[in-house]
């Protein structure tokens, strides 16, 4: 099995121009725009915590989502002490999508390249990848989602280069990768636990031994199932809950119980489902059907790896049908890669793969017939291509898409309003997060001591992202929170910033608290200022000064 | 071959037997007093040792804490810098040519005229069990018999051995050569006694139940014409035939995979000193009467003479080629075996240190560095280990004040990183070995090995312990066991 491919070209190029071009339309989003992703945002604002607050420590990263997103952006970070902007334009988050959101690109045109894929067809569909608006936007607005679907994607190519290499390095990058995505996102549970079944069956089908299955299973299953252990008792050691997104006041099912939004269930939350799958990869279920058809024509196992992306898929579409998620568009992203390597696939397979070290059990992989493919092919490839548009279209829909419509504001604000009161909305999205970075101005303006403000990062934490001096604020993660917040005097702090206490505001520490000092200051604190919020969905900001300080 | 019945000697015949049993238990030290091990620490090296326990004593009287925060947080470097070159190592050696590979066919094809003299040295004591697997394994190398010499070592009051011997027939296969008795009885004693008669151009050394692939000695001819001149020995790999034997046969073979695999490539692949195999090494003969042949005074001398082949500037390439072995299925049998190799290769280091410069412009500083990690790292982290183990036990069951403060978070989240990625680092190589080696049925194993650690922690305090009380001691590790 020594290797005869030709050599694939380094991909250096591709990935310094996908992730310049991301990192260009990030930085014309953030700073041309001012429109910001809150959850990208409120990661920021943690990872500043844990650097920059008044009490510096790694658990301050926060254990609501998986932490790597953050921990990838904390060298960044630390440069906010002297440029704030870094953290107050979301920009660290940024520096992380970017380059990821391209490492996807590199990944989906290696596998088209090791697919032996006519030139064309390998540049359309990387193309067809790279352009795909929620792709554009996932890897320049700073989430998570632009790391997940570089990893589940490599740990895709890997799998499919598996099947014919043998070869365990394959096996260790595509475990790795995937333990990696779960670092990223929960979601990867479905796509390691489908990656674990996939490897043991066709590790049995070739062997007919238990203890390969077993084995090539554990490899995979392996990284994964260590960041799941040490991720939960991390958890269970520092906030006493060792899956705090189901737990936690901060989590989606506490934010669901107090803003609502959830599906009802049913019919209906399929089809909501559906349809997002849909407008997100419009050719998928054509593609899909000839690429199901040919690979079973063909007896070709490498597309079984696209069995992950669809268990993600999967995943997603239970996770809102059970009402445990939102009706966000960006949990169905990873049904862009899956349309495209679905149409990769479709090209009959050539020549042999390259292996570090092929296995025990390497497979030649059988030259298929050519013939009448490159019409099918070259229809999938339009299909792709054509969907970009439908998918651009449905991003700026406020039903589809309550994410990302307000993009429609941002960068297309002469296209049509038919309702003047969506296009209100959309720029008080836009707007979101304004108020906090004015509050955050005021404040570092007043050149207060530290640890003088007292807020909860619920609802604040544009404000911590914002600030020039972290260290004013005393904030949840602060180990003294509790008792400087029973106590503020006591404990130096000048002002409270509150919020109303309703909707996700109930769950904000202050009125847990002080259950009326939003209303009337709980007496021992005097208004200072109210600022009414100018973005949308964002709450009205009191600031009460203490008595006597 | 010879005849096993060994007439009477005659006068000039025992004279070089004197001769050459003085030079094989005497010869290294006469010749280069600073290679052997007869002495375990020469006296600068008692005099920093002294020193380093003085000044540890004075720090710690003075100031307690701060030396406990100094010491973990060294340890914690070292785990972490060992941890990364393992890494670096392991991947080197997982490409598939990272070892030397001489197919079939090749081996084969090499003519007969074409092969050197070749001489097989396999050193017995006391275990006459063993001799008919012996004749077997001897009887299937291929190699022409005109140019094979195989000499069976026993000592010479080994009456059992060589009676069972003799009974066997061995004679036909093989030559017996008998070691008069002599301190020490090692092996390396046996086998330096045994290079005065070898012919050989090429050398090798078995254990008598050892069970080579047929084709080895061919392919060690075919790899040496291959490799540069500079390449003085071919480790065949090691592997065992009895895996499955027991929980801790199981481990050994997991443990054995991942080194004769993929560490042993990796350290060639990155031309640092290769500490040898117990057995199936293949020595030129000329580099080894130059270098000095086996150090009788060291306890795993196979590593000193792998260590001391870096330090004279030649090189140990590694061969696709397994040697079964019976794996020591019995713990107490098996801490001794341990604790005689952390006890030699600290000797080793010890002894190659006596002139670190010199050892550093040979070696270079990643070799001297791996070098370290290896001979005197693996022992000490071993023993490290059951510190740290109990150190965390304690932390679990009552969160000690003095643990926290020598933990501060500067060296607590690195040692939390060391403890959890380098033990799930080398679990999972565990799998990756076993996988590799064809014993996918030993993944239990790999998930329990956590257990075989502690056995190594026993085996090198123990080892470290007789470093100091009992340096010369050999343990002798009893063959046979396997079911």
């Amino acid at each position: 099995m020594r290797s005869r491919s030709p050599h694939i070209p380094r991909a250096t190029p591709l990935f310094l121009l996908a992730a310049a071009g991301y990192l260009a339309v990030g930085l014309y989003l953030a700073l041309g725009v001012g429109y910001l992703q809150g959850d990208a945002l409120s990661r920021v604002a943690d990872t500043r915590a844990a650097l920059l607050s008044r009490d510096p420590h790694l658990a301050a990263i926060g254990f609501i989502f998986t932490p790597l997103t953050a921990l990838a952006q904390l060298p960044l970070v630390w440069l906010s002490e002297w440029f704030p902007q870094l953290t107050r334009w979301g920009l660290t988050s940024i520096a992380v999508s970017a380059p990821a959101m391209a490492g996807a690109v590199v990944q989906v045109h290696a596998i088209a390249r090791e697919r032996r894929c006519p030139a064309w067809m390998t540049w359309l569909l990387t193309a067809g990848f790279a352009m795909h608006p929620m792709i554009i936007y996932y890897g320049a607005n700073g989430m998570s989602e632009a790391l997940f679907v570089f990893f589940v994607v490599w740990a895709v190519r890997r799998l499919v280069r598996w099947m014919t290499t043998d070869d365990v390095h394959d096996l260790i990058v595509a475990g790795l990768a995937l333990g990696l995505a779960y670092l990223t996102r929960y979601d990867a549970l479905a796509a390691t636990g489908t990656a674990t079944l996939l490897v043991a069956a066709v590790a049995w089908y070739r062997s007919r031994r238990g203890a390969v299955a077993v084995l090539d299973g554990l490899l995979v299953a392996a990284p994964t199932v260590l960041a799941f252990v040490v991720w939960s008792a991390t958890s269970w050691l520092i906030t006493g809950s060792a899956l705090a997104q189901f737990s936690s006041r901060y989590g989606n099912a506490a934010i669901l119980e107090q803003s609502g939004g959830g599906s009802a269930g049913g019919l209906e939350a399929i089809a909501f489902s559906a349809a997002e799958i849909i407008v997100t990869a419009p050719a998928l279920a054509l593609v899909g059907v000839v690429c199901v058809t040919l690979a079973a024509r063909r007896r070709d196992p490498e597309p079984l790896a696209l069995l992950l992306p669809l268990a993600v898929l999967a995943f997603a579409t239970l996770a809102y049908l059970r009402g445990l998620t939102f009706p966000f568009l960006r949990f169905y992203i990873i049904a862009v890669p899956l349309l495209v390597l679905c149409a990769v696939f479709l090209a009959p397979r050539h020549g042999r793969m390259r292996a570090r070290r092929p296995g025990p059990r390497p497979v030649d992989r059988a030259d298929d017939p050519s013939r009448r493919t490159t019409p099918v092919s070259a229809i999938a490839v339009l299909a792709v291509v054509a969907g970009l548009p439908v998918s651009a279209a449905a991003m700026l829909s406020p039903e589809l898409s309550q994410e990302q419509h307000a993009l429609h504001a941002a960068i297309l604000p002469r296209l049509g309003y038919p309702d003047p009161e969506l296009r209100r909305e959309q720029e008080a999205i836009i707007a979101s997060f304004d108020t906090e970075r004015r509050i955050a101005e005021y404040l570092d303006s007043l050149g207060l001591d530290d640890g003088s403000v007292i807020l909860d990062t619920m609802q604040g934490f544009p404000i911590i992202a914002s600030t020039s001096h972290p260290q004013t604020y005393v904030i949840p993660s602060d180990r003294d929170f509790v008792t400087a917040l029973n106590d503020p005097a006591a404990h130096g702090i000048e002002y409270l910033l509150t919020v109303p206490n309703e909707g996700r505001g109930a769950a904000d520490a202050l009125n847990l608290r002080y259950p009326t000092i939003y209303e009337n200051g709980s007496g021992f604190t005097s208004l200072e200022a109210e600022v009414v919020n100018s973005g949308h969905d964002r709450p009205t900001w009191r600031l009460w000064r203490v008595v006597g300080s | 071959m010879a005849d096993a019945v060994i007439p009477a000697p005659t006068p000039d015949e025992q004279a070089r037997s004197d001769a050459a049993l003085h030079d094989s238990v005497h010869g290294l030290r006469e010749r280069d007093p600073l290679a052997s091990a007869a002495v375990p620490f020469v006296p600068w090296q008692k005099w920093v040792g002294a020193v380093a326990v003085v000044v540890l004593v004075v720090a710690l009287v003075a100031a307690t804490t701060g030396t406990l925060i100094f010491l973990t947080a060294l340890c914690t470097v070292a785990y972490l810098v060992t941890l990364a070159d393992r890494v670096l190592l392991l991947s080197r050696g997982l490409a598939r040519d990272a070892i030397m590979t001489i197919p079939d066919d090749r081996a084969r094809a090499v003519p007969d005229a074409d092969l050197p003299r070749y001489t097989v040295l396999v050193p017995a004591y006391n275990e006459p069990e063993v001799i008919g697997d012996l004749i077997g394994a001897m009887d299937a190398i291929d190699y022409p018999a005109d140019k094979l010499e195989v000499l069976l070592l026993l000592e010479a009051d080994d009456e059992v051995t060589i009676d069972a011997a003799e009974a066997a027939g061995l004679g036909a296969v093989c030559t017996i050569l008998r070691i008069p008795p002599a301190q020490p009885r090692t092996k390396p004693k046996a086998c330096n006694y045994a290079l005065h008669y070898a012919t050989g151009e090429i050398i090798t050394i078995f254990d008598a139940e050892d069970r080579p692939d047929p084709l080895q000695l061919r392919r060690v001819v075919a790899a040496l014409a291959d490799l540069d001149d500079d390449v003085a020995c071919v480790q065949a790999k090691l592997a065992f035939h009895n895996g499955s034997q027991n929980m801790l046969a199981a481990w050994f073979t997991a443990d054995y995979a991942l080194w004769f695999n993929f560490l042993l490539p990796g350290l060639m692949r990155s031309d640092s000193p290769i500490p040898l195999g117990g057995t199936s090494n293949h020595i030129r003969a000329d580099v080894l009467s130059e270098i000095g042949a086996w150090d009788p005074h060291n306890v795993t001398e196979d590593a000193d003479l792998g260590v001391r082949i870096a330090a004279r500037g030649y090189r140990t390439a590694v061969l696709d080629s397994t040697t079964l072995e019976e794996a020591n299925p019995d713990p107490i049998n098996w801490i001794r075996q341990r604790s005689r190799w952390y006890k030699g290769y600290l000797q080793t280091w010890l002894v190659h240190m006596r002139q670190p410069v010199a050892l550093w412009r040979t070696l270079g500083t990643v070799g001297m560095f791996r070098f370290t990690t290896l001979l005197a790292g693996t022992p000490v982290i071993a023993c490290l280990n059951m510190v740290f183990w109990l150190v965390t036990l304690s932390w679990i069951l009552g969160q000690p004040a003095l643990v926290a403060q020598v933990f501060p978070a500067y060296v607590y989240f690195p040692a939390l990183i060391c403890l959890v990625l380098g033990n799930a680092t080398i679990l999972y190589s565990n799998l990756v070995a076993v996988r590799e080696t064809g014993n996918p049925r030993l993944w239990w194993a790999c998930l329990t090995v956590p257990l075989y650690w502690l056995l190594m922690s026993v085996a090198a305090i123990k080892g470290t312990y007789q470093l100091f009380a009992n340096p010369s001691y050999w343990e002798k590790t009893v063959h046979g066991l396997a079911s």
